[in-house]
């Protein structure tokens, strides 16, 4: 799933944002766009059509990542790994009924980012 | 006295006796022997003339009667006399008979007198104008062919009590709801009694019937049945409505100092009701730390007319104590305007003061809790501050060193932020004037170089959310150490400026610097050290603002944003 792999990060904590980035590059995958909003997020999905979207939770505009998710799959079905930093039963549930490729709890490492994007491309290959 | 003188005597008086009789005659043809004595008197009258006239034979053929004409004049006398005692007797009788009879005409009530066969005898104007008949047309009747009663209820005819009354003896009243119905079918409701007429000897002689029209009454009683039937339905409506709602009314008569109220009131607090009679009683149950209070405001209402509304403990009947709202009002004043009159409602609030308690304490948790989480977040901070130093410390690379300095002045910037929210009483906004003074204090102390910090604040009032402090923070530390690093990098001295305006653009704030600014061929929009690079994406995606730089005889940034509404991220 190496090179030349483009991924979307959604997060609206621009640092964040950036290190993930930063980290990504390193492994040596191209960043197709960062966006802070489920809107924008949806419109960047359609546009560059990344293979992995990793997708903050809890965002800034009305529309948060659970449903940008649902908009996105409507029209690719494309892995998204969920980002989240608060969990609660509601949220908890939402994920679950979503199903996606996987959850990563804020705040990430290096490694745990590694690791869930080696387990989806062993499932997808 | 000779014989003739006597026999003109006796002429005369038998002529009297003869003129009485027949005056009389009215009342003596009454009398058993009136007939007799007539004809005796006649017959004296007749010879005594004869006498005196000496009239042929006859005086001769009489004569052995003379004896006997002598005998009749006494007796003539005697009748004379009777006759004026009988005459006498009967005009009195006839005159009380008369003023009976005029007596009973005036009678306000009906009378009806019958005799012991229910004939009847005397019926009185009001009778004859209530019964629909005439004098002349009912006497000799019999009662119940002229007095028609039913009862009023149900239309069924009425035995009458005169027949009662001949079968006792005793006297009689009618029961209760009669109608009588006159002869052209006229309803009156009545009411009545009938009792006995005895003679000397005891005997039954006639029975007397009294009766009135109570219509009127009758209906007005009913009216007054049905009114007061409302006012009890309207009452008990009100009694149970209001123990429904766990209310009860008090009111207090100021010019007689009378206190009244409904059960309700000591029945809520669990109290018999006979055991309060005044407003005292109540009074010895209110919680000793409301008395005062409650005591002002009663006071209040009654002297000054302010309107009654207090919420105070009370004693209960098992020695808890319960929470009453008292709400009270003056509705009747003096002439001089002065309160008379308050009326008031209590309702037992204890469960909505329960609720409200455990609000406020849930609230004041909460808001502990947050209070709490700004300190440890600020503590955590300075852990990591610390870990850093630990790091710094150990570390002979100078590069290392420097590196982690910049982190901590970063952390440093963020926990300001949740410090300065701890100490306050807000626990979401922050002063921005404020905290950029601090931070610039801050950076006085931190700086070796002879830095001048001018800092100028023209609105003291720009709160901002810890969305927005967070990022200005960092942002302002970066500019900062920025201008320190590379604008005056071959100065030993310089001047920093921080300003904050508000304007209808939004927040502004100015860092300017006097060194000597970036290289002159590099583009800021280009630029992208780490520290600008933060800057740039902090204030266009977390700040959703602008920035603007100059470079003139130094560095000048404008960061222009908008103060976002709240939005719950959790």
């Amino acid at each position: 799933m190496k090179n030349k792999h483009k991924i979307l990060i959604t997060e609206d904590n621009f640092i964040i944002a950036l290190s993930m980035e930063e980290d990504l590059k390193e492994m040596g995958y191209n960043i197709c766009g960062k966006v802070t909003t489920g809107e924008d997020a949806i419109e960047a999905a359609r546009k560059c059509n990344p293979d992995l979207i990793f997708m903050d939770v809890l965002l800034a505009s009305d529309m948060d990542g659970i449903e940008a998710a649902h908009e996105i799959k409507k029209f690719k079905d494309i892995p998204i790994v969920f980002l989240t930093g608060y969990k609660d039963d509601e949220i908890q549930s939402r994920i679950d009924n979503f199903a996606p490729a996987g959850y990563l709890l804020k705040p990430t490492g290096r490694k745990e980012i590694e690791s869930i994007i080696n387990s989806i491309c062993t499932v997808s290959n | 006295m000779t014989i003739l003188t006597l026999d003109i005597v006796a002429f005369i008086i038998s002529t009297a006796g003869l003129v009485a009789l027949l005056w009389n005659w009215k009342y003596f043809s009454k009398c058993n022997l009136a007939l007799l004595f007539l004809f005796l008197l006649s017959f004296t009258l007749f010879y005594n003339f004869c006498l005196i006239i000496e009239w042929g034979g006859i005086t001769k053929v009489l004569d052995p009667y003379e004896n006997m004409a002598g005998a009749i004049i006494p007796m003539t006398w005697a009748f004379i006399f009777y006759a004026l005692i009988i005459n006498n007797k009967n005009t009195r009788l006839e005159e009380s008979h008369g003023n009976l009879k005029r007596t009973l005409h005036s009678i306000g009530d009906g009378v009806i007198v019958t005799d012991p066969k229910t004939e009847i005898k005397i019926i009185n104007p009001v009778a004859q104008n209530l019964t629909g008949w005439n004098s002349e047309e009912c006497l000799g009747k019999e009662l119940q062919e002229v007095f028609k009663i039913v009862n009023t209820n149900t239309g069924e005819r009425v035995q009458n009590p005169v027949k009662e009354v001949l079968q006792n003896g005793q006297t009689v009243g009618l029961a209760n709801h009669t109608t009588l119905i006159s002869k052209t079918g006229e309803e009156h409701a009545i009411a009545d009694s009938a009792a006995p007429v005895k003679n000397a000897n005891n005997t039954l002689i006639g029975v007397v019937l009294v009766f009135r029209d109570i219509t009127e009454k009758y209906k007005m009683n009913q009216k007054i049945r049905k009114k007061t039937k409302n006012l009890q339905e309207y009452k008990n409506r009100l009694e149970a409505t209001m123990k429904l709602g766990n209310l009860a009314w008090w009111e207090y008569k100021l010019d007689e100092d009378n206190f009244l109220f409904n059960d309700q009131w000591p029945k809520m607090l669990g109290y018999n009701p006979d055991k309060f009679e005044k407003y005292a009683d109540f009074e010895k149950l209110i919680h000793p730390d409301d008395h005062e209070r409650v005591k002002t405001a009663k006071n209040n209402l009654e002297k000054h007319g302010e309107m009654y509304r207090i919420d105070y403990r009370i004693k209960t009947n098992d020695g808890n104590y319960k929470w009453i709202y008292d709400i009270g009002n003056v509705t009747a004043r003096n002439s001089r305007n002065a309160p008379i009159k308050t009326n008031g409602v209590v309702v037992d609030i204890t469960d909505n003061k329960r609720v409200e308690e455990r609000i406020r304490s849930e609230l004041q948790q909460k808001q502990t809790l947050l209070k709490e989480l700004s300190h440890r977040t600020k503590n955590n901070m300075q852990q990591i501050s610390s870990m850093l130093s630990l790091k710094a410390t150990r570390s002979k690379n100078t590069a290392v060193q420097k590196a982690l300095d910049e982190i901590k002045e970063r952390i440093y910037s963020m926990s300001l932020v949740h410090k300065m929210l701890y100490d306050s009483q807000n626990l979401s906004r922050l002063n921005l004037g404020k905290y950029i003074n601090r931070l610039v204090s801050h950076f006085r102390r931190a700086y070796s170089k002879n830095i001048q910090f001018k800092v100028s604040i023209n609105t003291s009032k720009i709160e901002v959310l810890i969305d927005t402090a967070i990022p200005l923070g960092l942002i302002i530390n970066e500019l900062i150490s920025n201008s320190i690093q590379h604008g005056f990098e071959k100065q030993d001295k310089g001047e920093i400026s921080i300003g904050l305006t508000s304007s209808e653009e939004g927040i502004i704030v100015d860092i300017s610097d006097n060194g000597q600014g970036l290289p002159n061929n590099l583009d800021f929009d280009q630029y992208s050290g780490m520290g600008l690079k933060i800057v740039k994406g902090l204030v266009k995606d977390q700040l959703e603002g602008e920035i603007y730089f100059e470079k003139s005889q130094g560095m000048k940034y404008r960061i222009i944003f908008t103060q976002k509404q709240y939005k719950a991220r959790v």
